[in-house]
């Protein structure tokens, strides 16, 4: 399973991924780390990942905020992967209520595996 | 329509009653010192029908105007036939209706040639088969002029009082803050509207009100019309030259692409500021009208824009601190929200150390298990690296809330300026009924104390909104001295349900009356709280305090 994490302080929840996919995932994710949304280059190619995690926060040196980047994977015509939100705002999904964009999963920060877990659970996804 | 025109009115409608009454006794002395035509019963029958139309015609206007003036020529005419018009005494009683045409008693404006008056005493000069001397005919020029003269001068006061009338409906209508501009637009449609002479005399196209800046700089405030761009030729030697004669005319100014020829430049000083009124002509206006016109009727206009400006600039340097004010707050948030997300990322490693150490033993693979022991050590590592940061923030973040409010500079004021911002306060609000009482002497009052004003607004707008939520619906304010003869503030509630909340009372007056915020933050009540730390920033002593069933709050207003 293709992952794509936007996410420019990785380094703090790096463990928890790499013990959700241990222990959850038999190491079968493989996760792509992007620091900002300029930094994965065409996002056309987001069809090309089964899912997506995106902190809402991207770092000032982003082009997109985690809003921006949803509202651009929505609005494309591409094959659109699964939605995961990073945030530590728990208020996000009325914020993306408000800006006219659906609901989707949070991992609520601070970070561990079985947030990650919860998470992933909401899809449904075989990942063994 | 504005109080001077009302009073023209009444005074021309009592001039019209007045003017009537003459005439009935001109009649009477002329029936009974000549010889009449008609038998007497003619004249009396002819008085009372004179009488009635008048009366009927009364509130009339327009042709009922008209139709007064031909009864007034009818019944001249029917008293004057037979008698000797031509001896001056009776043939004047024909220039009786000129002298009242300027109370014409209509609200439409007497004209300074009044035509019909002239063509109707013709006429009945004609009947009356008069002869037609310069004695009879000079009256009427002489009447004529005056008559001129006085609707001139009933013209210009109804231009200044229209023009006054701009300013009293800017208030009135209270589109006033930023919208000063329409003042000018207004004046200008007011000067257009005014008919004819004066709008000749002064051919006025634009207004505008500029700022001098510096020595230079000439900025523009206000305009009667849009306009990007202003450019005076010479900039610095205008603003000297106005500095040195006060007005300027005919200076080569563009405005956007039009280029003014005939202007006028006035520079006004208030208050440390100058400003320049410039005014833009069709034509070149006649000079000595023009200076007059200026001095007299718009030095006072736009001396009155003027403070309306100041008071506008003054209320924009209040908003801009307020900005200030608000932006350092949202300053204050954003950093609150940065510190959160930098505690949430470094706690992460923290809580999922744990969240490993829990899941560990449920793992059944032994290859699995080995690999999440290795994480588990780097996350350790990573989480004790991230103690000493998490805490630093924590504590930065404790010392940035102790200077909140800081911001707000202290100013010394008078108790009495105290007196009126507790007051104020009070009035504000009518959910508490609340009586002032005051114990201070006006040599208390002129006693001074170093206050943040706004916090302490602040402080006492919470005081009230507390205690409402306690209150059984009366409170007494005291403003009072203590042993020492120092000034003290006591704000008294009587309490509701007092037998039942007594003992949580009592712990919150302990609590408050603490000398730090350490009890007072322990409580859910986050009103206590806010009013126990702005006191403590506003360095007021305080104290409350139960006696008999009344919450009592003391404050000590000189810090």
């Amino acid at each position: 399973m293709k992952v794509a994490i936007f996410e420019n302080e990785f380094i703090f929840v790096e463990a928890s991924f790499k013990a959700f996919n241990t222990i959850y995932c038999n190491n079968k994710l493989q996760y792509t780390v992007f620091v900002s949304s300029q930094s994965f280059g065409d996002l056309a190619n987001l069809e090309n990942y089964d899912m997506m995690i995106v902190d809402i926060d991207l770092s000032i040196m982003s082009q997109m905020d985690g809003y921006q980047l949803i509202e651009t994977v929505e609005q494309s015509q591409i094959k659109k992967p699964s939605i995961i939100i990073l945030t530590g705002h728990k208020a996000v999904n009325e914020q993306l209520k408000s800006r006219g964009l659906a609901s989707y999963p949070i991992i609520a920060k601070p970070v561990n595996l079985t947030k990650i877990k919860e998470a992933f659970d909401h899809y449904k996804i075989d990942l063994t | 329509m504005s109080l001077l025109k009302t009073a023209d009115y009444a005074i021309k409608k009592l001039n019209s009653i007045l003017f009537r009454l003459v005439n009935l006794i001109c009649f009477l002395i002329i029936c009974l010192s000549y010889n009449n035509y008609f038998p007497a019963y003619i004249y009396f029958l002819a008085t009372i029908v004179y009488v009635a139309i008048y009366l009927a015609l009364f509130r009339k206007n327009k042709i009922g105007r008209f139709l007064r003036l031909i009864n007034d020529f009818c019944i001249l005419n029917l008293i004057l036939y037979g008698k000797p018009v031509n001896e001056l005494g009776v043939g004047l009683l024909l220039f009786l209706p000129l002298i009242n045409t300027l109370n014409h008693s209509t609200h439409n404006e007497a004209k300074p040639l009044p035509y019909k008056v002239c063509f109707l005493i013709t006429v009945s000069f004609l009947i009356q088969k008069a002869d037609f001397r310069i004695n009879f005919w000079l009256p009427l020029v002489v009447i004529t002029c005056i008559n001129c003269l006085i609707y001139f001068r009933f013209k210009l006061m109804g231009y200044i009082d229209t023009l006054y009338n701009i300013i009293d409906k800017f208030y009135e209508n209270n589109f006033n803050i930023g919208k000063t501009h329409n003042i000018l637009k207004n004046f200008i449609e007011k000067h257009n509207n005014i008919s004819g002479w004066l709008k000749r005399f002064l051919p006025i196209r634009e207004l505008f009100i500029f700022r001098i800046r510096g020595t230079s700089n000439i900025q523009l405030l206000l305009s009667s019309r849009f306009v990007i761009k202003h450019d005076f030729s010479q900039e610095e030697t205008f603003v000297k030259k106005i500095f040195e004669s006060k007005s300027i005319s005919n200076w080569k100014v563009s405005l956007d692409a039009y280029e003014t020829s005939f202007n006028y430049s006035h520079l006004y000083s208030y208050k440390g500021e100058n400003y320049i009124a410039f005014t833009v002509f069709e034509t070149n206006p006649f000079s000595p009208t023009l200076k007059l016109y200026v001095e007299r009727v718009l030095n006072p206009i736009f001396n009155r824009i003027i403070e309306i400006i100041h008071v506008e600039h003054e209320l924009n340097l209040e908003n801009k601190r307020f900005h200030k004010i608000i932006k350092k707050n949202h300053d204050e948030i954003n950093d609150a929200l940065n510190a959160i997300h930098y505690l949430n990322n470094r706690l992460s490693p923290i809580t999922n150390y744990f969240e490993m150490l829990r899941v560990l033993p449920t793992i059944s693979s032994e290859e699995t298990r080995k690999s999440v022991e290795e994480l588990i050590q780097i996350e350790k590592n990573r989480a004790i690296n991230n103690i000493t940061p998490i805490a630093d923030k924590m504590n930065q973040m404790a010392q940035r809330s102790n200077f909140a409010h800081v911001s707000v500079e202290p100013q010394v004021i008078t108790l009495r300026k105290v007196f009126s911002l507790i007051r104020k306060s009070f009035d504000e609000q009518d959910e508490l009924a609340c009586t002032i009482e005051n114990h201070w002497s006006d040599e208390t009052f002129r006693g001074t104390t170093q206050m943040r004003v706004e916090l302490f607004e602040f402080v006492i707008d919470e005081l009230i909104s507390n205690l409402i939520k306690y209150s059984k619906g009366k409170c007494t304010v005291l403003f009072t001295f203590d042993d020492n003869n120092v000034p003290l503030v006591k704000f008294i509630n009587e309490i509701k349900n007092y037998d039942k909340v007594r003992a949580n009372l009592i712990k919150t007056v302990n609590d408050f009356n603490q000398s730090g915020i350490n009890e007072i933050l322990k409580r859910k009540s986050r009103g206590l709280l806010l009013i126990k730390t702005n006191l403590l920033q506003l360095n007021l002593v305080h104290q409350l305090s139960v006696i008999d069933t009344d919450l009592v709050l003391t404050l000590t207003p000189i810090a």
